[in-house]
């Protein structure tokens, strides 16, 4: 009896070399990126030690010239505590939300499928756009927050909010804060909500029975096991977050511009205002570049989490 | 039993006021968006009710006197384009990084996912440079060949990890059916990660529908401007806001996009636990 | 011996498939209790109601006198053994086996610890106390289960096909385990399996199931000897009882009882068939000869290798079968005729 061999096919040397194989499908992606993000990371970089104008384009160089005239200025303090205030208070409150959400959708009830969608339209809405419906709705004039404040009797003369008729959510210091907080909770809460309930749902169930089992109520299952178990995805979550409103652009230009004055101005807002509105592009550069160490911590951070979901 | 209505009593509470603080700026936009400017300027009316009659002006403001629908046709061009080149490019590499590349392999998908970190804001400057030296500026080409820097290495990163979360059985096993690596990967692994895949084209869409910064910076010519920056832009000149069709215009993206992403929700979440979760 | 769990007419329907069906258990204090069953009879349902992790669709449940029918598990004083084991893993060994009295709080941190080293003790796991259920080899994640389990104290102990995930080799003698811990602590026990071997080994009553209704309940001896119908008969035993379709009934006989005729000395009086034989499987203790008889049913018949056998394909071989080894079952229902009856 003889045994017969199959031809390979033509291509087989491309399809089956596996080194080969593995290069090709991976290096579209990789000069794409090095082209469109490297490239022009270097060249900020270049434009943070030079300076240039959008008036004058020659390159010349300056070393740390921008980084220590950007340090000196008020606004650079103000930059980044506003930076870091806004992000950790609102990562922390989404983390809490959006755990009480994901544990929410975790069960049944009527009109589940209705909450679904009404609780996923901010995330699904363009950020400007949702942003500019809370700029009306926190209007100086105009906010159906402050109508409903005054019609319950909190808002008004001899009331406990004080004697205007209007908060003024974004001409006031600390209310503009809160109101740029607000929105960043608004519209990441459901994501992360998404996030946290895939992981949640991904818990072998006997391990929840177990618990159930050796005597432990449903608050303590969910803060000593499934919390812990999904420590990994909520940290991962977290830090999305972290990098998200961290460099947030938008819903400071739709709300404020950094106003007033420069107290809601985070580093993003500042490098556009300098940079672009301002012309000083080599300016706006070195101020965006303040975002690096922060983002190689969190970056590091990321690593050593994932490392660790791999290890278990 | 009492305490098991109690709970129930809570969760649905829970459940209404979850819906209320995220949903109840779109239904007062809706109201808005009908309102005419008496009713709406007035700031002694309530805001929710209707005062005067509601009118279609601002929908027809909207519709025929901006270039509204333009921008709707525009953003759904990009995301559609954008999508195809994401996956064509970030599926492969995904692939490659979970089965193909060996030990480097996870260090390179964890280098695709710190691209991710880079914000734009760092890169909009030299982008828009590069942008005009190709002659893209003020074209929807010049976003398409820039969005996908924000979201390949994303979900190279979402992929890379779904793929490593399908076992090795079922491609060697069509391999020693006959099949090439390559046909295993076609014929086996794809038809099995349609939840990584449709998580990868939700999010992908939902960033080039959200993206703000370089629709501002690389195109100035409202005929070519995407929804995310069209509207604001084109609906508040100088200090004069149109409120009532900005409303409109929100609430018209945002109810159909909330629809279809709730109905894939299950999908997504099975794509977002294989790829991150099981690491 | 007092019944110490009773189950009455219990049933539990998911929609319209109805996984347990009618189920009237009575258990003895401080007995083993295994069901045994091929997968989808329910047994594992029947066992989760028992725990409190299904909620009857109707009947009762009773632990130690108490109706616990209704209630969460927390409030039956039961323990549980996952097949899995369900070790959290985040947590080390120590509080692991800690976490159920922490849970049911009020004890100090000395008398927690007393108990958790005490339980450690018992299972000769002192040594693991700070690892993590992962750096555990499977027979120790069994001991921790065990130790976690009994902690408590619970006076009704509940396994799950918990030597499932073990392999072969480990199996035998984490079941000799098993039950010399069972007799040692004199704990009421309830042990699911699939595998009629371990039921056999572990057990001091079987109770047998099929599609949500118990077919009979007895000591091994008793179910393998005297099975109740033909579905216990093929059930237990490897190979399970061959089964023949006579004028009137149908007849059963073991594979074992079948002794060649050549080869022994076969006295008068036995029931003979002469079998025509397919394959013969020589498995070093026993020899097992596949056939059929002239009616064309194939019978399996197990030879001991202290008898002299052998044979090829398409031989023919007469067996011989003491009638005291002949079971007599109802054509219709399967159900056993009694022997004076037959």
């Amino acid at each position: 009896m003889s045994v017969e061999t199959v031809k390979p096919p033509r291509f087989s040397i491309l399809s089956d070399n596996e080194r080969v194989l593995g290069a090709l499908m991976l290096a579209p992606a990789v000069i794409f990126i090095l082209a469109l993000v490297g490239l022009p990371l270097v060249i900020s970089i270049a434009f943070s030690l030079s300076d240039v104008t959008v008036g004058d384009t020659s390159l010349d160089f300056v070393g740390l010239e921008n980084f220590r005239r950007v340090i000196r200025t008020p606004q650079f303090q103000r930059a980044v505590v506003d930076t870091v205030v806004f992000t950790i208070v609102a990562l922390l409150i989404i983390l809490v939300l959006a755990n009480i959400l994901a544990v929410i959708f975790t069960q049944d009830f009527h009109g589940k499928w209705l909450a679904r969608i009404l609780v996923i339209l901010p995330w699904a809405t363009p950020i400007a756009l949702g942003t500019l419906g809370w700029l009306w709705l926190l209007d100086s004039k105009f906010s159906p927050i402050d109508y409903v404040l005054v019609q319950v009797g909190l808002l008004g003369p001899d009331t406990l909010l004080g004697p205007g008729l209007h908060l003024n959510y974004l001409g006031r210091e600390f209310l503009a804060m809160g109101s740029v907080i607000l929105v960043h909770v608004w519209r990441l809460t459901p994501l992360s909500a998404v996030i946290l309930l895939a992981g949640l749902t991904s818990i072998d169930q006997e391990l929840i029975d177990q618990a159930q089992v050796d005597g432990a109520s449903g608050l303590r299952t969910h803060l000593q096991i499934k919390l812990p178990l999904i420590t990994p995805i909520m940290a991962i979550a977290s830090l999305f977050g972290f990098i998200l409103i961290f460099t947030d652009l938008v819903v400071v230009f739709v709300l404020t511009r950094g106003g007033p004055i420069y107290y809601t101005q985070v580093l993003s807002m500042w490098s556009y205002n300098k940079g672009l509105e301002g012309g000083a592009l080599a300016e706006g550069a070195a101020i965006a570049l303040f975002f690096a160490p922060v983002l190689l911590v969190a970056a590091v951070l990321i690593l050593r989490t994932v490392r660790r979901i791999e290890v278990n | 039993m009492a305490r098991a209505r109690i709970k129930r009593a809570g969760l649905y509470t829970a459940v209404v006021a979850f819906c209320f603080f995220f949903a109840a700026p779109f239904l007062w936009m809706i109201i808005t968006a009908f309102k005419t400017d008496r009713d709406l300027y007035r700031a002694q009316n309530n805001p929710f009710f209707f005062n005067e009659p509601p009118t279609l002006d601002n929908l027809d403001f909207l519709f025929f006197n901006t270039n509204y629908l333009g921008f709707i046709r525009n953003s759904l061009f990009v995301g559609a384009v954008v999508v195809i080149i994401t996956l064509l490019l970030a599926v492969p590499a995904g692939y490659s990084l979970a089965r193909l590349a060996g030990r480097w392999g996870e260090r390179a998908s964890i280098g695709m996912f710190l691209i991710y970190l880079v914000p734009p804001i760092l890169l909009f400057i030299p982008l828009f440079r590069i942008v005009v030296a190709l002659h893209l500026n003020n074209s929807l080409w010049s976003l398409v060949v820039t969005y996908p820097t924000i979201t390949i290495p994303f979900s190279t990163w979402l992929l890379a990890g779904f793929f490593g979360s399908i076992p090795r059985d079922l491609e060697e096993a069509a391999m020693v059916d006959g099949y090439s690596r390559f046909s295993a990967f076609v014929r086996v692994v794809l038809p099995l990660s349609v939840s990584g895949i449709i998580a990868v084209i939700v999010f992908t869409f939902t960033l080039t529908l959200h993206e703000f910064i370089y629709a501002l910076t690389f195109v100035t010519a409202s005929a070519q401007r995407t929804i995310s920056v069209g509207v604001p832009v084109e609906l508040i000149r100088g200090d004069v806001f149109f409120w009532q069709s900005l409303m409109a215009a929100a609430v018209i993206v945002a109810i159909p996009v909330g629809i279809v992403y709730s109905l894939f929700l299950s999908r997504l979440v099975a794509g977002l636990t294989m790829g991150a979760v099981k690491g | 011996m007092t019944t110490f769990v009773e189950i009455l007419a219990l049933k539990k329907q998911f929609g319209d498939v109805k996984a347990v069906d009618g189920v009237d258990l009575s258990i003895q204090e401080g007995e083993m209790l295994v069901i045994l069953g091929p997968s989808g009879c329910g047994k594992t349902t029947l066992m989760r109601m028992i725990a409190g992790l299904e909620i009857p669709s109707d009947g009762e449940i009773m632990i130690g006198g108490q109706q616990v029918t209704k209630l969460p598990p927390r409030a039956r004083h039961i323990a549980m053994v996952f097949q899995s084991y369900a070790l959290y893993p985040h947590m080390t060994v120590y509080r692991n086996i800690a976490f159920p009295l922490k849970a049911q709080g009020g004890l100090e941190k000395e008398e927690i610890d007393k108990k958790v080293r005490h339980a450690a003790g018992a299972l000769g796991i002192e040594s693991l106390l700070d690892r993590k259920p992962r750096q555990l080899s499977g027979g120790e994640r069994q001991r921790v289960a065990l130790a976690r389990a009994m902690v408590k104290e619970p006076s009704v102990l509940l396994l799950d096909e918990p030597l499932s995930n073990l392999d072969a080799k480990l199996r035998a003698s984490a079941r000799d385990e098993l039950q010399r811990f069972q007799r040692r602590l004199g704990i009421t026990t309830i042990f699911v399996t699939h595998d009629q071997v371990e039921a056999m080994g572990l057990g001091d009553r079987i109770a047998v199931m099929l599609a949500g209704k118990v077919r009979q309940v007895g000591t091994p001896a008793e179910i393998y000897g005297e099975s109740a119908d033909t579905f216990v008969a093929t059930f237990l035993g490897s190979p399970g009882m061959n089964l023949l379709e006579g004028a009137e009934h149908t007849i059963g006989f073991r594979p074992e009882h079948m002794l060649p005729v050549d080869g022994a000395k076969i006295r008068e009086g036995t029931t003979r068939y002469i079998v025509t034989v397919d394959r013969v499987e020589n498995l070093g203790a026993d020899t097992l000869v596949y056939g059929s008889v002239d009616d064309g049913t194939h019978v399996v018949a197990k030879i001991a290798s202290t008898l002299l056998f052998s044979a090829s394909t398409g031989d023919q071989r007469e067996f011989a079968i003491n009638p005291a080894h002949l079971r007599y079952f109802d054509k219709e229902t399967g159900r056993i005729i009694a022997p004076d009856a037959q």
